[in-house]
């Protein structure tokens, strides 16, 4: 069984529009879900949840096809959004006492366990908190009900780079299950790159690639050539470019470029960019 | 809905005080004038109308996004607020009802006027709950809302307290028709009032 299935997701706003979204996320596999600002990546996050409606197609979230039986899953799944959600003259004990309520498999002991690693005053004013704390106390109720399926929108913006390596290392942790899957979505590429099964690019609404990371960095490579060599290329393998004075830089598709063409490794970051700069 | 219901009533603890100090005031008024009866009315509608002040800091937080990832029905975001309001009007009403009976015997005042004056304050405030938490779920502005809360809050009391002190406001067959009427009216608009908060809610984006 797949986590997530998305099947022609379609959603129409005044000035913009999610262009038939797909995507399926395997159980025990992280995902990132990358796009620019505004591309569409918290639309689509929010349609999975239930939280607008759709003009078309279909959601399948760990089984459940209809909006009633996703409220019921919604138990096994941990959300963090880039805001903390709870009012802000409440404290994080406050806050786990809500969830008890909320989630039937709430666990007090899990809470404070991440409560004390993240070093976060339980009875400490939400108000009070930097952005990154109030991003760890969603960290730390996303993770303390056992769930199956972390959904994470920018959960990682706004951490300081240690803290940011801890939590990963913690959704790594996560994921160590083999029925749990993680989908995340982030500016930081690198952070993906570490942790990410599958890689997911959106861009204006629609998905421009979706692949297993390692595919994707072996079948995308970067090449220094001149504008002549670069004409030269067979249609398609040319993914993206950037024309200089004296050459250009080129993300290409190597199984479509002659064997002797010299090729660098590229990041994601690199590939995102080239394959949105073209669209 | 319990979860629910926990949280609003942590964001309520602050206002509360300012409550718990005005019906202070009452349990001392009447002790020192036999004009006391504005204030149960008062107190008894302000808890009534709490629940809409909740709404202002759910939006403030963006809570209903949030909540929208758990597992909580549409209709439950609504009808939490709607108990809510019957929990707090409850919980000022009883004890005002209670206090009359000594204080009734003191001042030898018709106890069942005054425990009438508090009925009618309790529907007054189901009234002002179902007519703004609707407005506020179709306008989702509560700080359109509060303004009118402001408004109807005092002005509710003022006219309470006015109708008990006019001289054709005493007990007989007609009154307790009306008391009846009232009451009914005030039932069936909460209930209607709810069901139409949770469509609009069930249909909006959050």
């Amino acid at each position: 069984m797949n986590a997530i299935e998305v099947c022609n997701l379609t959603k129409q706003y005044p000035k913009f529009y999610l262009d038939h979204v797909n995507l399926t996320l395997p159980c025990g596999c992280i995902m990132g879900f990358v796009g620019e600002n505004g591309a569409g990546k918290s639309t689509t996050i929010k349609a999975i949840l239930d939280m607008i409606h759709t003009d078309e197609g279909s959601i399948n979230l760990l089984g459940a096809t209809t909006e009633k039986e996703r409220v019921q899953v919604k138990d096994d799944i941990g959300v963090v959004f880039d805001s903390s959600g709870y009012p802000d003259n409440l404290n994080a004990l406050q806050v786990g006492k809500i969830q008890k309520c909320i989630y039937t498999l709430w666990d007090d002991e899990v809470y404070t366990q991440y409560l004390e690693k993240f070093v976060i005053d339980p009875k400490k004013k939400i108000k009070d908190y930097s952005r990154g704390m109030k991003m760890k106390l969603s960290i730390a109720t996303a993770l303390s009900h056992h769930a199956k399926l972390l959904i994470l929108d920018e959960a990682t913006s706004g951490l300081d780079p240690v803290f940011r390596d801890q939590v990963l290392d913690v959704f790594y942790d996560f994921i160590q299950e083999e029925n749990h899957s993680i989908l995340i979505s982030s500016h930081i590429v690198s952070d993906l790159e570490r942790i990410c099964d599958y890689v997911t690019f959106i861009h204006k609404g629609k998905i421009i690639v979706s692949e297993e990371k390692d595919e994707l960095l072996e079948k995308y490579r970067l090449v220094k050539v001149s504008r002549e060599q670069l004409d030269e290329l067979e249609e398609g393998a040319v993914i993206g470019k950037r024309v200089g004075e004296y050459g250009c830089d080129a993300l290409v598709n190597i199984h479509r470029i002659p064997e002797n063409f010299h090729t660098e490794r590229a990041t994601l970051e690199e590939i995102m960019v080239y394959m949105m700069k073209e669209e | 809905m319990k979860g629910l219901i926990l949280k609003d009533l942590y964001i309520m603890r602050d206002q509360m005080k300012i409550v718990l100090i005005i019906l202070l005031v009452y349990f001392i008024l009447p002790f020192i004038s036999e004009e006391y009866m504005t204030f149960p009315a008062l107190a008894v509608i302000i808890c009534g109308i709490m629940p809409v002040a909740t709404m202002s800091f759910d939006r403030q937080s963006s809570w209903d996004a949030y909540a929208a990832a758990m597992p909580i029905q549409k209709s439950s975001m609504v009808w939490s607020k709607y108990i809510l309001g019957i929990l707090l009007l409850a919980a000022a009403a009883i004890p005002n009802v209670l206090i009359e009976i000594p204080l009734s015997t003191k001042y030898h005042v018709n106890l069942s006027e005054n425990i009438q004056i508090i009925c009618i304050a309790a529907m007054v405030a189901v009234i002002y709950q179902s007519i703004m938490m609707f407005l506020s779920f179709l306008l989702n502005d509560p700080e359109k809302a509060r303004i009118l809360f402001f408004i109807l809050t005092f002005g509710g009391a003022a006219l309470v307290g006015l109708i008990s002190k006019q001289p054709w406001f005493r007990l007989n067959q007609d009154m307790h028709f009306w008391l009846l009427i009232f009451g009914i009216t005030a039932v069936l608009l909460f209930v209607v009032s709810g069901f139409a908060s949770a469509k609009i809610y069930e249909k909006r984006d959050r």
